[in-house]
């Protein structure tokens, strides 16, 4: 069988779901630099979101235990990983509840949380890691709105969060982590979210 | 088009075919002859070559050229199996139909061996066909997605440059990515 040079290994590893890549971080250290890669990241992010035979849209299901669901489990979607039970992040880790939380966004497959003690947490649900950032200077609470984005001009990932005001406040609430409730979207998992800390 | 033309045209250099009429235009087609590494030679439709971005490029550096086009590292049983693939590309190019091309697409990659579709790969690479490249690049990921890593690195031909100590760290570490790995 012919020898395939590096660059068609790369992209064959993009088309791969990430459960697959951490499970190919052993095969060789070659590819568990290439797969730890930001830059492989993202390329396997762009994938995901440009290539129309990839679907790696899931719903988050913020129940207890919780779980992710196909985006298009209702139209058949792809039946092993129909619903898949997804462990607490490390980071959150308190106590052994995930009820007490807040959702504050998600952009990109990475999900941010803050704990019952006020800790701002990034979790990647795909690769199962999540980390602790360090807390804004005065408390989050429900009265503000959050969000995760992308900011392209400074490659960066940023959270951002702002007072509600009048009216509308009931419908910019951040939404409450609590069980029985899809909170949110969220597509194309990236592979290696240590570049976004 | 004719139905003797389904097939990549394979012969040798002394029993070359000579062009056959094209029976929709009664017009001869114009034939474009490519050379293996291996010294097969294949005469293709100039629309099936024109799919192969180097080719292309080898007539636009040199219009008027009716040499035979050498494909150094580039052997006759993938470079065939290209072939038959570029044609029916064409024929969906002139009648779009998603369906039926998807129904092609999967039919031709399930029917080939590993080896095949590894073959195939270089070919599609050096040959600059991207299309086709994309759709093996996905293939062999959809044949390894599930498999051992044991699988994968016979697969590759690839050397296990860990220790055993090593290895064994990685996956207790993410234990939960080696749940459900297919029979090799």
């Amino acid at each position: 069988m012919s020898k395939l040079p590096q660059e068609i290994i790369v992209d064959i590893l993009t088309y791969l779901p990430v459960k697959s890549l951490v499970k190919f971080k052993c095969v060789c250290k070659s590819w568990r630099s290439l797969i730890s890669d930001p830059q492989f990241a993202k390329m396997h992010l762009k994938r995901a979101y440009e290539d129309e035979n990839i679907n790696r849209q899931r719903l988050l299901v913020a129940t207890d235990p919780l779980y992710s669901v196909d985006f298009e489990a209702a139209s058949g979607g792809d039946n092993d990983n129909t619903l898949v039970e997804l462990p607490f992040p490390n980071a959150v880790n308190h106590g052994d509840s995930f009820a007490v939380g807040l959702f504050l966004g998600s952009c990109d497959g990475i999900v941010c949380i803050l704990n019952e003690v006020d800790d701002v947490v990034l979790w990647n649900p795909s690769t199962r890691e999540s980390k602790k950032l360090p807390g804004p200077s005065s408390s989050l609470h429900k009265d503000f709105s959050t969000g995760l984005g992308y900011d392209s001009t400074t490659d960066d990932y940023k959270m951002s969060w702002g007072l509600d005001g009048g009216g509308i406040e009931n419908l910019m609430k951040p939404l409450l982590i609590k069980p029985h409730m899809i909170c949110m979207l969220w597509q194309a998992p990236g592979v290696a979210c240590q570049y976004l800390f | 088009m004719s139905s003797s033309t389904d097939s990549p045209t394979l012969t040798t250099e002394t029993t070359q075919l000579s062009p056959q009429p094209d029976t929709e235009t009664a017009k001869p087609t114009k034939k474009i002859t490519l050379k293996s590494s291996d010294n097969q030679i294949f005469e293709v439709e100039e629309s099936v070559a024109m799919e192969f971005a180097t080719v292309k490029s080898f007539f636009e550096d040199s219009p008027s050229s009716t040499d035979i086009v050498p494909l150094p590292n580039v052997t006759a049983k993938p470079l065939s199996q290209v072939i038959e693939f570029c044609k029916e590309q064409i024929k969906f190019k002139a009648n779009p139909d998603e369906a039926q091309k998807k129904k092609y697409n999967a039919e031709f990659l399930t029917e080939k061996s590993d080896k095949d579709l590894v073959d195939m790969i270089p070919v599609a690479n050096y040959l600059e066909i991207k299309d086709l490249l994309d759709v093996l690049n996905q293939a062999v990921a959809d044949r390894i997605e599930n498999k051992s890593v044991e699988y994968v690195r016979n697969f590759f031909g690839i050397d296990n440059d860990f220790t055993a100590e090593e290895e064994a760290a990685l996956r207790r570490e993410h234990a939960w990515a080696y749940e459900g790995v297919d029979e090799d």
